[in-house]
């Protein structure tokens, strides 16, 4: 199953929430889908998910238009909002017969295909406990079982690890990847970057409503290849080594962070390589020269603003 | 057993999900089970007071007397208790999220409502059916009648469907903790009223032998026309709940607009029939003031409405140009809404004229209505309604934008006109030094003061909104031509995204022949049109 997202506009009055987004997703691939607060990550997602309708543009399933039927979407994705169930006096296992009922799951196969997804997200043993008295991991796996219960090939998570302790948040990444081994496309938004480069085959990032890079995460880091931040920690001098850094080629910023000295390079790891090597040919004693951020943040930090509209 | 089975998971299917979950969480919730104990503990209270009253012995209404005590203990669990947990409930479910998580089942907007309805009768009924042995006692007690006990339990149900359904429906409004705090408290006045008013008629039922005259057509006759706002309350209600939680991209307007128009000529006919076999037309003259006075409520509504439909709901305007006319009526929009609500106001005014004059019964009227002034009052206020109501809209737009939510334009429509009522006086006489009574005519509440300034206030409204009409006749007119199929839209679409790629073609060719501008770099416009 292939998820065309095409044009994607979207305006709230003058404000521009999606500015021409355009990605696809296949079945059984991970894009995690990352930017600043505001970009417009939530309002992608409501709008795949039939929730709310773009300004113009359009998303293909198949080759079916999800505007034109926002039934026939439904039936096939799954969504997990970055908020979590909030029913009273009702337990696991009933709010999830709930939705298997109103998704129109037939009353012969209701229970069983519950039960398994109680194994398979480990509600099993939780089941008869109150959906109120759950802890934030728990309710997003009741949050996932629920976006599951009707088997979408095609599944949206909204910041799903947010608030979550990181056991939970292993756990959860972990499910991830078994479903994307089950052949379920996945788009899952997140500030956890290092988290999604784990679990992540592509990437979209996105600020301001705009899609600034998008592709596999090997092709985004490769369009990187130019800028490169480091961390450099010498027994002493500094202070010096960060003045000394601003005045030398290819030095972008460079500041004094605690013991530590960050460094921003215009280049590539074999101008990384001779920074380090004309270091230690100055003298400064060097004990730790590693890259600051993972490849997924470098870009992320690289490319956007951190504006918001 | 393999039968029983099928049937088993046939019904099971077949129950509204809402309700099942709605049920479990009243069973496994405490609230419900606390009512209930504290309510059969005050119906055997109540019985066993009667029962030991030595003075019991000689009365003979005591029965009666029991009754009302115990059907006030059920009005106060069904009417009260149960529809506001109802509410409540609902209210603290309809977080943005959790309605989200709903609307991509194939669970549809009805069905929440009907499941949120079905399941508070559910447990109004669990109180009933507690009570019913207890009622049905009071029969030994003497002084009222098995018929009686039952007719006023069947009736007492529409107490609580009204309520029921008043407390959905404010729960269902997109309001914030804070006002939903307040229109709650608002919405103790209908609920309190609804009940009192119960009790008073279960009283009022039981005097005049309720079991006797319920066969009678004349009983019947005389609350039809009662009968009649209620089903059209509880209708209304529903409708504009189920409008509540659709989702914004859906055509929210169209079934309240269709609900009321189908009301309009079935209420008409049943008035007009009431009139021909009572030979009076009041009931007449009093349905053409409900319903101007019902139509003009809602052109602050419509107002507050989007002025251009999403493609989802543009998908499913009608090709034919009848058709394309009737839904601009009737499909959510601010233009279409006042349109309809004009419209339905005029015809309201003129149709029953027409149909005197057709039946032969204009004899009923001979010198006018008996209500005229009433009529002139009515028909005043609704223009005062249009005329602020287009003004606010045409206020938000120039002076506010974006800054004021067009689906808040309801609230500028209430501050206008008491602007526009209080202000001219002020205006008058610092400016003008003038305290003439023309300073006032802003004011619709002055229609009610005597007959001069209710004709003063008819012409002043009238003019008024021919201003109103015209200041935002070209936003009207806008809506209209934009009210265009999918299809057609795409079309337009195409035929303007041409054209701007003929005019960047050009930018481009005059920009590579003086090289140093930078036009040719420059993206073309965006020709998507934006919401307005």
């Amino acid at each position: 199953m292939k998820l065309e997202v095409l044009h994607l506009k979207r305006y709230y009055g003058s404000t521009k929430a999606l500015d021409d987004v355009s990605f696809d997703i296949n079945s059984g691939e991970i894009v995690g889908f990352v930017g600043p607060n505001g970009a417009g990550k939530t309002t992608t997602m409501r709008i795949l998910a039939t929730l709310d309708e773009p300004s113009s543009g359009d998303a293909l399933l198949e080759g079916v238009s999800l505007l034109e039927h926002p039934e026939r979407a439904r039936a096939v994705i799954g969504y997990v909002p970055d908020s979590l169930p909030v029913h009273r006096d009702i337990t696991v296992h009933e709010y999830l017969d709930f939705f298997a009922r109103a998704y129109g799951v037939r009353c012969i196969r209701r229970e069983s295909l519950i039960q398994s997804l109680e194994e398979f997200t480990n509600l099993v043993g939780i089941r008869e406990k109150m959906l109120a008295e759950l802890s934030k991991g728990m309710k997003q796996r009741v949050s996932l079982a629920r976006a599951l219960i009707h088997d979408p090939q095609i599944l949206l998570m909204d910041e799903p690890a947010a608030g979550l302790d990181p056991r939970a948040r292993i756990e959860l990444r972990e499910l991830v990847k078994v479903l994307a081994g089950r052949g379920k496309g996945i788009l899952i938004s997140s500030h956890i970057l290092t988290e999604l480069a784990e679990i992540c085959d592509g990437a979209l990032i996105i600020e301001q409503g705009r899609l600034l890079r998008s592709g596999s995460l090997g092709e985004i880091t490769a369009s990187e290849k130019n800028w490169r931040s480091y961390v450099i920690r010498v027994l002493d001098k500094a202070q010096n080594l960060s003045q000394e850094l601003l005045l030398m080629r290819n030095i972008q910023t460079a500041r004094l962070v605690g013991q530590d000295v960050e460094v921003d390079i215009a280049g590539d790891d074999l101008v990384c390589a001779n920074l380090l090597v004309e270091l230690v040919g100055k003298g400064y004693q060097i004990i730790e020269f590693r890259p600051r951020l993972s490849n997924l943040e470098s870009v992320f930090m690289h490319v956007t603003k951190g504006e918001v509209q | 057993m393999s039968f029983l089975t099928a049937l088993h998971d046939r019904i099971d299917d077949s129950i509204n999900p809402i309700v099942v979950k709605e049920l479990r969480q009243a069973v496994q919730g405490k609230f419900i089970t606390g009512i209930l104990i504290l309510f059969l503990f005050f119906q055997i209270g109540t019985l066993t007071f009667s029962m030991i009253d030595k003075a019991a012995v000689s009365n003979f209404d005591l029965g009666r007397e029991t009754f009302i005590f115990l059907m006030a203990f059920v009005l106060v669990a069904s009417t009260l208790a149960v529809p506001v947990y109802t509410g409540y409930r609902f209210a603290g479910e309809r977080t943005e999220i959790e309605s989200d998580l709903l609307f991509i089942t194939t669970i549809t907007p009805r069905a929440i409502i009907r499941g949120k309805f079905l399941s508070a009768m559910a447990l109004a009924m669990l109180f009933y059916s507690a009570s019913m042995p207890f009622m049905t006692i009071t029969y030994f007690f003497r002084g009222i009648d098995l018929f009686s006990i039952f007719a006023l339990v069947v009736f007492s149900l529409v107490a609580v469907c009204l309520n029921v359904g008043i407390c959905i429906f404010i729960a269902c409004l997109p309001l914030n903790f804070a006002l939903r705090v307040v229109v709650g408290l608002m919405a103790l006045i209908p609920l309190l009223w609804v009940f009192f008013g119960s009790i008073a008629l279960t009283t009022e039922f039981l005097k005049m032998g309720i079991g006797s005259r319920i066969f009678s057509s004349a009983f019947w006759e005389d609350f039809a026309p009662g009968i009649v706002l209620i089903v059209f309350a509880l209708g209304l209600l529903y409708v504009l709940s189920v409008a509540a939680i659709s989702p914004a991209p859906t055509n929210r307007a169209l079934g309240i607009r269709r609900y009321i128009t189908i009301f309009w000529v079935l209420s008409l006919g049943l008035m007009f029939d009431h009139t021909i076999r009572s030979t009076s037309a009041s009931i007449l003259e009093i349905w053409i003031l409900f319903i101007t006075v019902l139509l003009a409520g809602t052109i602050p509504a419509a107002v507050s409405e989007r002025t251009c439909c999403g493609s989802r709901v543009a998908r499913t305007i009608p090709k034919g140009a009848l058709g394309r006319r009737l839904a601009f009526l009737f499909y959510s929009g601010s233009a279409g809404g006042i349109a309809w609500a004009v419209g339905m106001i005029l015809l309201t005014q003129i149709v029953p004229h027409i149909l005197l004059e057709i039946t032969g019964l204009r004899a009923l009227v001979p010198t006018g209505w008996s209500l005229e002034r009433e009529r002139e009052t009515v028909l005043t206020l609704s223009m005062y309604v249009l005329g602020y109501s287009l003004l606010a809209g045409f206020i938000r737009r120039i002076f506010f934008g974006d800054r004021v939510p067009v689906a808040f334009t309801w609230i500028m429509v209430a501050l206008v006109a008491g602007i526009g009522g209080a202000l001219p006086p002020i205006l008058g006489f610092v400016l003008f030094g003038s305290d003439d009574n023309v300073w006032l005519l802003g004011n619709p509440f002055l229609t009610f003061q005597s007959s001069s300034w209710r004709e003063s206030c008819l012409s002043f409204s009238a003019i008024f909104c021919l201003v109103a009409l015209l200041l935002n006749f070209r936003w009207l007119k806008d809506q209209w031509t934009s009210f265009i199929p999918l299809e057609e839209q795409t079309v337009q679409t195409a035929e303007t995204g041409q054209a701007a790629e003929v005019a960047q073609a050009s930018q481009a060719t005059q920009a590579s022949q003086i090289p140093q501008t930078s036009q040719a770099t420059q993206a073309a416009p965006d020709s998507s049109p934006l919401p307005k």
